[in-house]
């Protein structure tokens, strides 16, 4: 069964949109609030920074990935799985 | 009486000494947060969260002798996989931070309010006017409560079915004693002078 590798940048972007939903209500609730405060924006740049951080890298780990090409599901993936360490 | 408006060095009051819903004649007096021993330990559990992928791929690399793929579906995969964990602790992270962030418990010179956030979709504010209070109370439980000087405080009125509870504040004894003695500063100013 050949799968193109876009279909892995679709779930990282729905899992990532399920995230950003979560991050903008975890904000409004510290800004809706009231206490949005220095303690509430450090923690807030802190966390910004990490998330840049971690795309960052996995743009540069990724970038060079060639998103229309395809794979064999059965025979790249699994096919590749050693089980040598299961007991027989 | 002015030991009730005095500053205590670790009860942080609000920047702005303002919190939502208060009156516009009213004066807060402190306004407290669960101690930050509460946040470390996010903290702790974050850092440690950093170093589980790391153990995984020691593990599978030495133990299971897996040879880790550097191109291909399984090394996409992987990054994608890896990427996502890391975006989802520090999520964790920051809710759990907005968690404690937001639950506060307010005196001011005419109630005590408490303001609780309990996961994303539940926020309780109570109120108790200070002619209620009967009773002040504070609990240190444990040896970290001990050592570190925080714990709980309760604030019971005559009813016996209304408590507040302000829990896990730093120095709960000297809490206790500012609540005690903004009740007895409202009683007082409410007697008629003979």
């Amino acid at each position: 069964m050949l799968i193109p590798y876009y279909s892995f940048g679709i779930l990282y972007l729905v899992i990532l949109a399920i995230f950003l939903f979560f991050l903008f209500l975890n904000m409004y609730h510290l800004v809706r609030f009231g206490f949005f405060d220095f303690s509430g924006k450090i923690s807030t740049f802190l966390f910004i920074s990490a998330w840049v951080i971690i795309f960052f890298f996995t743009w540069l780990l990724l970038k060079d990935v060639n998103w229309l090409d395809t794979f064999d599901m059965f025979g790249e993936i699994l096919g590749d799985i050693n089980l040598s360490f299961l007991p027989e | 009486m002015a030991a009730v408006f005095s500053p205590i060095p670790e009860i942080k009051e609000h920047a702005k000494a303002e919190f939502p819903g208060q009156f516009p004649d009213e004066k807060v007096i402190f306004l407290v947060r669960r101690h930050w021993s509460v946040i470390f330990k996010f903290v702790c559990r974050l850092i440690i969260a950093h170093f589980v992928p790391i153990a995984v791929f020691l593990i599978l690399y030495y133990l299971l002798e897996w040879e880790i793929p550097t191109e291909g579906p399984m090394y996409v995969a992987m990054v994608m996989v890896v990427s996502t964990y890391y975006l989802g602790i520090w999520l964790l992270y920051i809710h759990e931070y907005v968690d404690y962030h937001l639950d506060i418990w307010v005196l001011t010179n005419k109630r005590v309010v408490s303001i609780e956030q309990e996961g994303l979709f539940k926020r309780t504010t109570a109120e108790l006017t200070l002619n209620k209070i009967q009773d002040v109370s504070s609990e240190i439980r444990g040896k970290v409560q001990t050592f570190l000087n925080f714990g709980n405080v309760y604030v019971k009125t005559a009813s016996d079915n209304q408590r507040f509870v302000f829990e896990e504040v730093a120095k709960p004894q000297e809490v206790a004693r500012i609540v005690a003695n903004a009740v007895e500063k409202n009683a007082e100013t409410k007697i008629p002078p003979k």
